[in-house]
């Protein structure tokens, strides 16, 4: 059964993570945190969706970097999704797109990264 | 069918510039139907009026059912009977072709039997009269009588069948070639008044004269039919080198259409040619080379032998001086300059004026043909009256045409030199600049690094003389600040002198221009003054040691290319972010608070969205706001100043200056790269920031002010959509 909040979606062994629609340091942070959670709880798939997100700081990016090196560490997935298209040129003209595979949709990212939805219940 | 053609035409990808010429003849001709109608497409020889009445011709016959097309293209005749044997002919077998729906028919050469054989066949036995009446007047050798059934049959058709015939008659001038008696007049009274009768017609010319006095009175519209404009001649000469897989340049094509008048004929054989023979065309050479192989001995020399025909030494001699003589000559000139009888010059003049080379009017022959047949005239003149062996006399003609396409080419680089210069001027804004580019003195810069040094901040730039000197030495005045400064003590004027001849600059050039700058620093006052000369040849050396001795600069072709580039492209400085004259500016004061960066966000999306920007441009307007501002948060010395952000709304885009209390940006340091290559502070990886912002907009620049950094970024306004003209992606 998948689960649904307010800021992050849980489908078996994938996370989807709605980032918020300013990306400055808070935001980033929170993200950070609720990575830092389901890492520990053993979820390795990770997804970022931007599809709301209209503005993000360079400072929110360095919080993003430090993320992906978590999920790197921890052998985990990440992929980002729904990014529009001035947040694209950034991730992009950062580098960013090299080591993060950028997906058009959530539903996209998800078929990627093989999520076994609705089979596990992760709570 | 309709992949099938009755007349040969040029390739659709090779047809340009006449679609609405031939729409308008179409719908004129479906009115043909209700009553009279009569066209005339007029133009000079080789500008395609035989494409159009062809092309006519076609979409009437094979897309219509209103009206029946016969096309006609006059030749050299003989005599009458030949004409109108052939003209009758040509007017049953189209009828014919057209009601049986089979262009073969009208493709098919055919005797007067076998037109008999072809009437008898298609139950059309009503035509059969007509060719009774032609064979009767034949026989008793009455011309006038055979050239009137010819002409009238296009209307007896009509008349007989109830379906009429619309005309479409091609080099209508030489029907006055056609006469009735051997050197009596031509037949064009009794064709004119047998159109006039009620048949509808499209007739094309060279010359109005035919229509003289008549066709205003008669209803008979005008058409006229230019070479193709330059943009149309262009793209289709561009299209063509395309399909040959041909190496071009845009320019040499260019000059090839002001060499042709835009002639499709023209500029399509000389395409061909350089296609058959495997050449290019990326060079003004050769295109020339082309140009006079196509004059002398190929295609358009061979369409020119047979449509323009030159009958004698005596007619060539008077159309060489015709096209030799930029105000037309008077039969008494040219009886005195070539020494012929006044009968014979007048006859020639006759000719010429028939086969559209001559005009004549108050007393005056006047050349009327195009420049490429006049080339063609000057070529058979000299092989052939001067003597000239073909290949001395091409090489005349190439060095001609060489001479005159490096002039044009040249003049456009001179045209632009000097407004190269004058643009270049206002967008020099502080920028380093290697020394080396300005030859012969120091800067008078206030920051000077030893190999380089710093553009000033110009205000304004204007033609301090309005105009030039005699000796093409144009002179600008610009204005400005030598440092970011903008007070008194900073301002400089740079008086500059653009010199765009073939020759260099000479001693006594400098000494003009010293003179002439020594008045306008007079005229307007000032103290800082930067003399500078750039020169399209560069300069003596007796001009260069003058300008050492007075300090003033040297730039030459070579380094004001480098220079250009290096200022434009950003190098060792920044760009322009020179708006034009504001026409809006906003002030914001933003607190150093959480999220007071999307306050000044959203008035740039505001003022972005109100000046036109796209989506994309807006956010990334937005984008780079927030950028600015957290990094004059981050920079700032106190916790408790504010930050202020000024939006100016120039007519080409936006300028944004974020302007705080703080420390040097540029001295802490931004990284460049990607973020895997970026050390870690604090365990975050910083200093995006100016990278962001420099890939989102046009412009991003730190400039020092009193107390603080300011920050200036600008976005480029792009009138039709899309990105900004100074994208950097």
């Amino acid at each position: 059964m998948a689960k649904r909040d307010k800021n992050f979606r849980e489908l078996g062994d994938c996370v989807i993570l709605y980032a918020d629609e300013y990306m400055n340091d808070i935001e980033a942070e929170r993200l950070e945190e609720l990575c830092d959670v389901f890492l520990k709880r053993g979820i390795r798939k990770l997804i970022i969706d931007f599809s709301q997100t209209g503005l993000i700081n360079s400072i929110g990016i360095s919080i993003l970097v430090g993320i992906m090196d978590k999920l790197k560490e921890g052998e985990g997935v990440l992929l980002f999704s729904g990014l529009k298209k001035v947040n694209h040129d950034i991730f992009n003209m950062l580098g960013l797109t090299k080591f993060v595979p950028v997906c058009k949709t959530e539903e996209e990212a998800l078929k990627r990264i093989g999520a076994r939805a609705f089979k596990t219940t992760v709570q | 069918m309709k992949d099938e053609t009755v007349f040969s035409v040029c390739p659709e990808s090779e047809f340009f510039g006449r679609e609405a010429d031939i729409e308008h003849i179409l719908e004129r001709a479906a009115e043909a139907g209700g009553g009279p109608c009569g066209m005339y497409l007029v133009g000079r020889g080789w500008v395609g009026k035989t494409e159009v009445l062809r092309r006519v011709y076609h979409r009437l016959f094979f897309s219509q059912t209103r009206v029946v097309p016969v096309y006609y293209q006059f030749r050299q005749f003989l005599n009458e009977e030949d004409f109108a044997e052939d003209y009758l002919k040509t007017v049953i077998k189209q009828y014919i072709a057209f009601l049986g729906r089979a262009p073969r028919i009208a493709r098919e050469e055919v005797s007067i039997k076998g037109l008999k054989g072809l009437i008898e066949g298609s139950n059309m036995d009503g035509l059969m009269g007509l060719i009774s009446r032609h064979t009767e007047c034949r026989a008793s050798s009455d011309p006038l009588a055979l050239l009137r059934n010819a002409l009238s049959a296009p209307r007896f058709i009509s008349a007989h069948f109830r379906l009429p015939v619309f005309l479409l008659l091609d080099d209508f001038d030489l029907v006055e070639g056609v006469s009735l008696h051997e050197g009596g007049r031509g037949i064009l009274r009794e064709y004119m008044d047998e159109l006039l009768e009620g048949t509808p017609f499209l007739i094309s010319g060279r010359t109005g004269k035919i229509l003289k006095g008549g066709a205003k009175a008669a209803g008979i519209e005008v058409i006229p039919l230019n070479g193709l404009k330059e943009d149309e001649a262009l793209s289709m000469a561009v299209r063509m080198c395309g399909r040959y897989g041909m190496e071009f340049d845009t320019e040499v094509l260019t000059l090839m259409v002001r060499l042709t008048g835009g002639a499709p004929v023209y500029i399509k054989n000389i395409i061909r040619a350089a296609a058959g023979g495997k050449r290019r065309m990326a060079s003004v050479k050769e295109l020339v080379e082309l140009y006079t192989g196509e004059v002398v001995c190929g295609t358009t020399s061979r369409l020119l032998l047979s449509a323009v025909p030159i009958n004698s030494i005596k007619e060539l001699k008077v159309a060489y001086l015709c096209a030799n003589s930029a105000k037309g000559l008077s039969v008494e000139e040219l009886q005195e300059r070539l020494g012929f009888d006044w009968e014979d010059i007048k006859a020639a003049v006759e000719n010429l004026g028939r086969i559209g080379l001559i005009e004549e009017g108050y007393g005056f022959a006047r050349w009327a043909g195009d420049r490429v047949v006049k080339d063609f005239v000057n070529y058979i003149y000299e092989t052939g009256v001067k003597g000239r062996t073909g290949e001395e006399a091409k090489t005349d003609l190439t060095l001609k045409r060489l001479k005159e396409g490096f002039d044009i080419q040249g003049g456009k680089v001179r045209g632009n030199l000097k407004g190269e210069v004058f643009l270049l001027l206002n967008t020099f804004n502080g920028q380093m600049i290697p020394k080396a580019l300005f030859k012969n003195r120091a800067a008078p810069a206030v920051e000077e690094a030893e190999d380089e040094i710093r553009l000033p901040y110009i205000a304004g730039c204007f033609d301090a003389e309005k105009g030039e000197g005699a000796e093409g030495l144009a002179i600008f005045a610009a204005q400005g600040f030598q440092s970011a400064r903008y007070d008194d003590k900073n301002r400089v004027t740079w008086v500059v002198g653009v010199r765009d001849a073939m020759v260099p600059v000479s001693a006594s050039d400098v000494e003009d221009f010293i003179r002439r700058a020594n008045i306008v620093v007079e005229r307007f006052g000032v103290t800082m003054v930067a003399r500078w000369m750039v020169s399209r040849e560069g300069f003596t050396r007796e001009a260069l040691s003058r300008m050492g001795l007075e300090g003033v600069w040297a730039t030459d072709m070579e380094r004001f290319a480098i220079l250009r580039d290096a200022v434009l492209s950003g190098r060792g400085g920044e760009a322009s972010a020179s708006l034009g004259a504001p026409l809006k500016e906003f002030e914001i004061s933003l607190p150093m608070k959480t999220r007071a960066e999307l306050v000044a966000a959203t008035a740039a999306g505001e003022i972005s969205s109100e000046m036109g920007f796209d989506e994309d441009s807006i956010s990334e307007i937005k984008s780079s706001v927030i950028e600015a501002c957290i990094n004059a948060f981050e920079h700032s010395k106190t916790r408790f100043g504010n930050v202020n952000i000024r939006f100016v709304v120039g007519e080409d885009g936006l300028a944004v200056y974020v302007e705080n209390a703080g420390r040097v940006f540029d001295r802490i340091g931004f990284p460049q790269g990607h973020v895997s290559q970026t050390p870690a502070l604090n365990g975050r990886r910083r200093g995006w920031g100016m990278e962001m912002m420099r890939g989102l907009m046009d412009v991003v620049r730190l400039e020092k002010v009193k107390g603080g950094t300011r920050l200036a970024m600008v976005k480029r306004l792009r009138k039709h959509g899309g990105r900004s003209d100074g994208e950097k992606r």
